[in-house]
């Protein structure tokens, strides 16, 4: 009774379009007041002025911040051209460098939105120019701009971390094997469809290693702020908000040293940051009293007891788990569906044995997924929306090897757990 | 006329946005003092996480209204693109109303919070001690004016419907179409500065 109202409300609201920080939160007041004696309704004001100061989600708007302060510096076309001196002599060529960039820069960047339309708007040109297939060539650009919610730090990782009570030390240092190993994947797999067939990829490029030394001080900064944000982490001298904030820092003095600082800088940088924190914020603080509420009624329970009722084994849990986000994400916008199922299927996850960290990395992978599978993948229109010409069906075809590397990591994931926890074990 | 209330409420909550981000990035000066000072000379400022909360929720509770100005408030538009134009007035207007219910609760409470505060002259539990009812006052009014801002772009929606200006009120307030999502999200840099090193040859 109690599920089904909850999801059909829930379903209704959100097909109609309903702002996903209003469903949530009226979805909470209408349960609140049909399930639970208590006017649990009158909590709303405690409980959102405990989530809006809550110190861990201040990483959130800080990381937003540290990212729009790169991509304005314009840090993201530097990268590329400094990957492409290095990376482009591989048959697929450009194809690499797309990758690259989007793996290093998504992995500081708030937005996979920001990422991707900014790595079409640089490298798309250059497709033209060298003829290489635009279907393949715009699907490195979409299942590229995927790598950084799982490559920390990730905004997603500390949304799960926030839902889940799961430390996001951990939940990052998880993120990182899996997500160089994916990169890897992803860029093994241009090779080997360019080397199959030579004609998808523009010519030969080349670089001098003197071009390349040279290129080295475009790259070096980024890795210097992802070692500044990570490593301190890692140290345990900071704590993942902490972190953001030196990041933010270091980032801004290198956006200066490059000359990119001035006023009009700083609007653009503010106006981005806000218009991004305030959606984030909304929805997590919604999400955060309708948690409040479901806990109150009794739902997690209820649909553990469902599940166990079942009698399924944890591993057919898993699978009909996974099943159900990959269905899910063809159709729902991949934060509204963290924030929508998170809290109801990870305690349930949890339950029957398996890791919270392992299976918060494993759930940013089908978030992921998400991003480039048709209907609603985000990535795809955004890199189609860059491009202009030509149709939406080739990025999602020219993204399809991609979301067969994404299923062979989830596998490889699920045979060999300890990619996931190796590093995480090293921090709280 | 509604047209310029609308021109100054854009403008206005524009201007939230900049102090908020503002605060933001001095909420991160403060966070880095604390981390260097307490890692190199074991010196805490006591504090600093306490104080940069607070900045969060004031610079958020400002910065919604920028956010709903831009249509950045996320809507799955699975169905709705597919919706004939009367249905997408009906589910915009909908959507406001249920935002408006929603906002004009948590205001409420939210005041009634910072009310008891006050009342009762409750501080924060820690070394500072600081009068909840100061950083709950500025939370609560960002709050009022986001509720105030969904008030009044539900009104421009509805004069815009009268008129039967249809682009108008999809501007104002249809679910955001691709094209809007990748001009906000595209980074355009000048480059009146300092050219990358080389280009792409």
């Amino acid at each position: 009774m109690i599920i089904g109202t909850t999801l059909g409300i829930l379903l209704a609201l959100l097909l109609l379009s309903i702002p996903v920080a209003a469903t949530l939160s009226i979805l909470g007041l209408t349960i609140g007041e049909m399930f639970s004696d208590f006017p649990v309704y009158r909590a709303i004001g405690e409980i959102s002025w405990a989530a809006s100061t809550d110190f861990i989600l201040l990483a959130i708007p800080l990381f937003v911040l540290l990212g729009e302060i790169l991509l304005r510096a314009g840090i993201a076309e530097r990268t590329y051209i400094a990957l492409d001196r290095w990376l482009s002599w591989l048959p697929g060529g450009l194809m690499h460098a797309n990758i690259g960039t989007a793996a290093l820069f998504a992995a500081t960047s708030g937005s996979s939105v920001a990422t991707a339309a900014t790595i079409t708007t640089v490298a798309l040109p250059q497709a033209r120019k060298y003829n290489y297939a635009e279907s393949l060539f715009a699907g490195t650009i979409a299942a590229g701009g995927t790598l950084g919610i799982l490559i920390p730090p990730s905004i997603n990782l500390i949304v799960y971390g926030f839902l889940t009570n799961t430390s996001i030390p951990q939940l990052f240092l998880a993120g990182i094997v899996p997500g160089i190993l994916l990169t890897l994947l992803f860029m093994t797999c241009v090779l080997v469809i360019c080397l199959i067939k030579p004609g998808l990829s523009g010519g030969p490029r080349s670089a001098s290693w003197s071009e390349r030394m040279h290129s080295l001080k475009d790259i070096i900064p980024v890795l210097i702020i992802f070692i500044v944000v990570i490593g301190s982490i890692y140290a345990g001298w900071a704590t993942p908000t902490e972190s953001a904030a030196l990041g933010v820092l270091a980032s801004l003095g290198l956006a200066k040293y490059y000359r990119a600082v001035n006023l009009r800088f700083f609007k653009k940088v503010m106006e981005g940051t806000m218009r991004t924190t305030a959606m984030i914020m909304l929805i997590l603080i919604s999400a955060n009293f309708l948690n409040f509420i479901l806990d109150a009624i009794g739902l997690a329970e209820a649909l553990t007891q469902f599940i166990h009722q079942l009698g399924l084994s944890p591993m057919k849990t898993l699978f009909v788990i996974i099943a159900l986000y990959i269905v899910l994400g063809f159709f729902v916008e991949t934060l509204s569906l963290m924030v929508i199922t998170v809290p109801i299927v990870a305690p349930v996850m949890v339950g029957l044995g398996f890791d919270a960290v392992w299976f918060g990395v494993l759930l940013i992978l089908l978030i992921e997924m998400a991003l480039i599978t048709p209907p609603v993948g985000l990535n795809l229109y955004v890199v189609q929306g860059v491009r202009r010409s030509g149709s939406i069906s080739e990025v999602m075809i020219g993204s399809i090897p991609f979301v067969a590397m994404i299923i062979l990591m989830i596998v490889i994931l699920i045979i060999f757990p300890n990619l996931a926890l190796v590093l995480s074990q090293f921090v709280v | 006329m509604i047209d310029k209330i609308l021109h100054k409420g854009e403008f206005f909550s524009k201007i939230g946005a900049w102090v908020g981000g503002t605060i933001l990035l001095a909420t991160s000066v403060l966070i880095t003092i604390e981390v260097i000072l307490r890692k190199l000379f074991s010196i805490s400022l006591g504090g600093a996480d306490e104080i940069s909360g607070y900045a969060m929720a004031a610079s958020c509770s400002w910065a919604f209204a920028y956010a709903l100005f831009k249509k950045a408030h996320i809507r799955v538009d699975v169905l709705y693109v597919k919706f004939p134009q009367a249905i997408k007035y009906f589910l915009d207007i909908t959507s406001l109303v249920l935002f408006a219910i929603y906002m004009s609760v948590l205001s409420y409470f939210a005041f009634h919070v910072f009310l008891t505060s006050l009342n009762r002259h409750s501080t924060a539990n820690t070394p500072l001690h600081t009068p909840l009812w100061i950083p709950q006052l500025i939370w609560t009014s960002g709050l009022i004016f986001f509720t105030l801002s969904i008030f009044l772009i539900l009104a421009g929606t509805l004069t815009y419907f009268f008129r039967k200006d249809v682009v108008a009120a999809q501007r104002l307030s249809g679910a955001t179409t691709l094209e809007e999502e990748i001009v906000e999200g595209t980074v355009k840099t000048d480059h009146e500065n300092e050219e990358p090193s080389g280009g792409l040859k």
